[in-house]
């Protein structure tokens, strides 16, 4: 049995043992957060394992039918689904200490396992039908998960989501009626086919662009990006850690797998595609930044410091280059760990509300507590692209790629990255000025609390990547 | 034999020790880091001793990007300046200890040291530019976090994110270079790279003005110069180490190792010239004004790598790197002392000094030695070596050797305009002064004896540099001399001959007031930042922070808006 098939599995009957597990409340009492916050780490885990043991590209179609559907997993998706899984593994570890027994917790790690299944089934999808059906699931428990506190303002919040994420699917189905229309085929490997079109390449592109647009509502690309902030304020820190970087870049990497059929190819389909996109990547990025710069509260800046990397990464995807591929694949990678370690650094010490990531709130937090404090400069510092994280060399990977584009279009992409990524120090260095260098420090500590492991393991995950990058660089 | 790596690795390693053994003991932390520091130092020293011929060793196995291996570039150049920043980084932590003894938040503070001398000496022996890019990068953190060391201190804070982001205008543009060339070159090995210079498929004059950007970033060159007067809130020993002697050297060392890409161009070659001069004159106007003793001295900085600058302009590498040795041992001995008039007065401002001439000997001993150097008095080093750039001046042409030569002017000025204000004149009636602890008096002595001495030993080292000696000549040692005496003159007249001339004066002229005024501000590039560069920034965030409404009929049409709009130019062949 292919790994893919093991893992999907997996996942859903950890979501049906958290269910189940659930209804023993009774029994469980005030350890039912861990208890099945623990098991459902152990899923996760599991599913860790068949990944590894089984690396390596998949395709698969379990029915031999013409409408079935098919899994494709190349070595840059082994990658993504690693990086769902172990944002997954953190969650729901960090969860396990932080989550209340009063709380949902069946259903909270139910959505969580569904989230990560749905995840890992839009990076294997091999056709669009099959990408169609795991992005609702993965919407599904993303609409979930965002309203888990059932507050006002994430209902407020997972309604904007909905709306828009809805009329994103619409415009995707468009896209793939017009493939479907054009080349007679849903496959993704199929794609190819819309280059043969040769001068009558307007239905083509407008299918494409389609596709593309709708997924990357999702992906919260300008000016489709403003459900982000919200949903990232109202999604409680236990929570949107994984919501935030899972649902991003697996649509990111449902993006990438558009585009893979292209690389190498040429003509005025993929120039137009190629224009479109690195145009958007460029807006993206200046709106993430600049944004960035102007939040008080720590959550929604991570929100708009995501939307900056989404554009990165959509600058190197829009090279239609192997190296590209390489490059975002590589940064989601690097992104899913800093980013969800540092959303779970908001909620350490049962800083769960949105008012509680106010910067104002937060001041002095790293002096009174001394790992916090180090953890915090520390996944800013990675945030910007410092070494020895990860995210150091992804970034010289994507304005690689760039430039390994040769054009002088790519040439000046490049060098608006770099400055976009030194424009971000502005809003991390005050991260750190605000939470560690500021504030009376009162009485101090040097404890390191539960709910501080899973941001130290990604945090440790980083540093690893950014000390052997080839490791990981050469799976891909 | 040694591995050449063991000499940046071990600082590097032994940096997260320094929490732990300041767990069990407060103050055995700043003992370890000076354990550490003085083996690198015997390694780099070592390392110097035995060097014979240049070869590149790679860490085995460690490849860190796609087949670029970690390696170190052993050469003379490499093995100078790893000595000479093993041995600095040594005498600078012993001063340190004394001078840092009250100080809460040891353990981050010398942590932060030996990660900084680690990257430091891994940067100057660095096989590939990708590599020494990467230290690069974390000598600018460990600099940004040591300037606000003292977190109570919201100017301190400032400084130090002021810094982050000046010179990474510089790094955006070094990293840009670096991954030109892996893109284009396919390599980024330092010898490869030399090698190829002139290849098609390159253009290395981009790659020039890149590396040169790069490099004014972290020298503090103008306009990326504003960062450095401010990082004075930091601690004396990292002003000393950091700020005087190293890492803004790195920009040099840079240009130096690169020298054959920017002399491919003689318009990148002469923009370092200009660049150079301009940092020259700029530095040492403001340092004649300042009022604060460490800014005195960080602008003497900014002057000093100027004229390193203008060397490599030039096409004297040996020129930038003596002066860079030189520089590093006088300036670092000058932030020591004041480090230790500081530390007896409490206070940076000028006007404070006075008269300490008598009371704390080692220190004024070590001032003067350090202002001596600085205005280029023979025997001692700074002399030395700022012959070896006017001479490499005066065989470039006249006019660059007659403004370096006014430039000296200035030196001698504001290095006796400091001496006088500090150790001479009166001083505060009724406030008692007591010299340094030994801690502190002892790396003083070390350091005053190597600015007396060190020509002796560059003269003599034969590993990179031609002999001190050859350089001299009689108009470059006039030049020297009439500056110093010229710079002396003015300056005794002006505090001590007639002290308080210079506030009547100034007060009496409308435009020397402007001028001082100006100068006083660092001639207002902070305000145009300001205005350029921040105000906008602010005004565009607003304008990203305005489009998300939140409400939701707007999200929706402008996702609507956006598919017309593509779809209209896919429709219309536009695309």
């Amino acid at each position: 049995m292919a790994w893919i098939s093991a893992v999907l599995e997996i996942q859903f009957a950890g979501a049906m043992v958290a269910l189940v597990a659930d209804i023993a409340k009774p029994k469980l009492g005030n350890r039912r957060p861990l208890v099945i916050g623990v098991t459902a780490a152990g899923f996760i885990l599991a599913s860790m394992v068949e990944l590894v043991s089984g690396w390596g590209p998949v395709s698969i179609q379990p029915l031999a039918s013409a409408l079935a559907t098919t899994y494709t997993v190349g070595e840059l998706g082994n990658l993504v689904v690693l990086t769902v899984l172990v944002a997954g593994f953190a969650v729901a570890v960090y969860t396990a200490f932080t989550l209340s027994p009063k709380d949902n917790i069946g259903p909270f790690y139910a959505l969580l396992m569904l989230l990560v299944s749905s995840s890992v089934g839009v990076v294997s999808a091999g056709d669009f039908l099959t990408l169609f059906l795991f992005w609702e699931g993965l919407s599904i428990a993303a609409y979930g998960l965002v309203s888990f506190e059932r507050r006002d303002v994430s209902l407020e919040a997972v309604m904007k989501y909905f709306f828009l994420a809805g009329s994103g699917s619409l415009v995707y189905l468009l896209g793939v009626a017009l493939v479907y229309e054009t080349i007679g085929s849903i496959r993704l490997s199929d794609l190819s086919l819309l280059l043969a079109q040769g001068g009558n390449h307007a239905v083509g592109l407008a299918a494409i662009l389609l596709i593309l647009v709708g997924l990357g509502v999702e992906v919260a690309i300008f000016p489709v990006h403003t459900w982000l902030p919200d949903a990232y304020g109202a999604a409680p820190a236990l929570t949107g850690a994984l919501h935030g970087r899972v649902v991003n870049e697996t649509l990111l990497f449902a993006m990438l797998k558009v585009v893979q059929p292209f690389v190498g190819g040429g003509g005025p389909l993929v120039q137009g595609v190629q224009v479109v996109l690195v145009s958007l990547a460029v807006l993206t990025m200046a709106v993430g930044n600049l944004g960035a710069l102007g939040q008080g509260n720590l959550r929604r800046m991570l929100a708009f410091s995501s939307i900056a990397q989404m554009g990165y990464m959509l600058a190197a995807l829009s090279t239609f280059s192997m190296l590209g591929l390489v490059a975002v694949t590589f940064q989601i990678w690097n992104h899913g760990l800093v980013k969800a370690d540092f959303f779970m650094l908001t909620g350490v010490g049962g800083r769960r509300d949105f008012e509680d990531a106010d910067l104002e709130k937060l001041k002095g937090a790293g002096r009174r507590n001394r790992p916090l404090g180090v953890m915090y400069a520390a996944s800013s510092l990675a945030m910007v692209g410092s070494p020895p994280f990860g995210m150091f060399w992804g970034e010289i990977l994507i304005v690689q790629s760039l430039i390994a584009a040769s054009t002088v279009l790519f040439t000046v992409v490049a060098f608006i990255v770099v400055a976009n990524i030194a424009l971000s120090i502005g809003y991390y260095y005050r991260v750190i000025d605000t939470v560690v260098f500021s504030g009376t420090p009162g009485e101090t500590s040097d404890s390191f609390t539960r709910d501080m492991l899973s941001p130290a393991l990604l945090l440790a995950l980083s540093l690893v990547t950014g000390l052997i990058p080839a490791f990981i660089i050469g799976l891909l | 034999m040694l591995q050449a790596w063991v000499v940046w690795l071990l600082p590097l390693a032994s940096a997260p020790f320094v929490p732990v053994v300041s767990y069990f003991d407060r103050l055995a932390c700043r003992w370890f880091a000076v354990g550490v520091s003085c083996a690198t130092a015997a390694v780099g020293l070592y390392q110097a001793l035995a060097f014979s011929e240049p070869y590149t060793e790679g860490l085995r196995g460690w490849s860190i990007y796609r087949g670029v291996l970690a390696q170190v570039q052993v050469d003379g150049l490499s093995v100078l300046l790893t000595a000479f920043i093993s041995v600095l980084s040594f005498v600078i932590v012993v001063y340190a200890a004394g001078n840092m003894r009250e100080e809460s938040g040891q353990a981050r503070f010398y942590s932060l040291m030996l990660v900084f001398i680690g990257a430091m000496l891994g940067l100057v022996m660095a096989g590939t530019l990708l590599q020494l890019y990467l230290f690069w990068e974390v000598v600018g953190i460990c600099s940004a976090l040591l300037i606000a060391f003292w977190t109570g201190n919201a100017a301190a804070r400032r400084a130090g994110m002021k810094a982050f982001l000046v010179t990474r205008v510089g790094d955006i543009a070094l990293l840009v270079a670096v991954v030109t060339l892996l893109a284009t070159l396919g390599t980024t090995s330092i010898t490869q790279v030399n090698a190829s210079v002139g290849s098609a498929g390159v253009n290395w004059v981009l790659i020039g003005f890149l590396l040169l950007i790069g490099a004014m970033g972290k020298s503090a060159q103008v306009p990326f110069h504003v960062w450095l007067p401010d990082a004075m809130e930091g601690p004396t020993p990292v002003s000393a180490l950091i700020h005087a002697a190293t890492m803004v050297n790195a920009g040099v060392y840079l240009l130096v190792r690169m020298s054959p890409v920017l002399a491919y161009s003689s318009l990148v070659s002469g923009s370092a010239l200009v660049v150079g001069i301009v940092s020259l004159f700029v530095g040492a106007a403001c340092a004649s004004v300042a009022d604060d003793l460490k800014r005195v001295l960080a602008y003497s900085t900014i002057s000093q790598l100027g004229l390193m600058f203008a060397a490599v302009g030039m096409g004297s590498q040996a020129g930038a790197i003596y002066q860079l040795i030189g520089q590093g041992l006088f300036k670092a001995l000058a932030f020591m002392a004041a480090g230790s008039v500081i530390e007896a007065l409490g206070t940076r401002k000028l006007d404070m000094m006075g008269d300490l001439a008598g009371r704390m000997k080692y220190t004024y001993v070590a001032f003067l030695a350090a202002m001596l150097a600085m205005a280029g008095f023979p025997p001692l080093v700074g002399f030395w070596t700022k012959e070896v750039v006017l001479s490499a001046a005066l065989a470039h042409g006249g006019a660059v050797f007659a403004l370096i030569a006014l430039a000296s002017v200035l030196t001698s000025f504001y290095s006796f305009r400091a001496l006088m204000r500090v150790f001479h004149g009166t001083g505060r009636g009724g406030v008692s002064v007591a010299e340094s602890g030994r801690l502190m008096v002892a790396p003083m002595v070390a350091l005053v004896a190597l600015v007396a001495v060190a020509w002796v030993v560059l003269n003599g080292q034969g590993i990179f540099l031609p002999p001190l000696s050859e350089s001299v000549s009689v108009t470059t040692v006039s030049a020297t001399a009439a500056a110093l005496l010229v710079g002396f003159a003015t300056c005794y007249l002006a505090y001590q001959a007639r002290p308080g001339a210079p506030a009547r004066m100034v007060s009496s002229s409308g435009l020397l007031r402007g001028a001082v005024q100006a100068l006083s501000e660092g001639l207002g590039f902070d305000r145009l930042y300001s205005a350029a560069f921040v105000a906008v920034t602010a005004g565009l965030s607003s304008l990203a922070v305005g489009l998300q409404t939140g409400d939701l009929r707007k999200n929706v049409a402008m996702l609507f808006a956006l598919l017309v709009v593509l779809l209209a130019l896919a429709v219309a062949g536009v695309l």
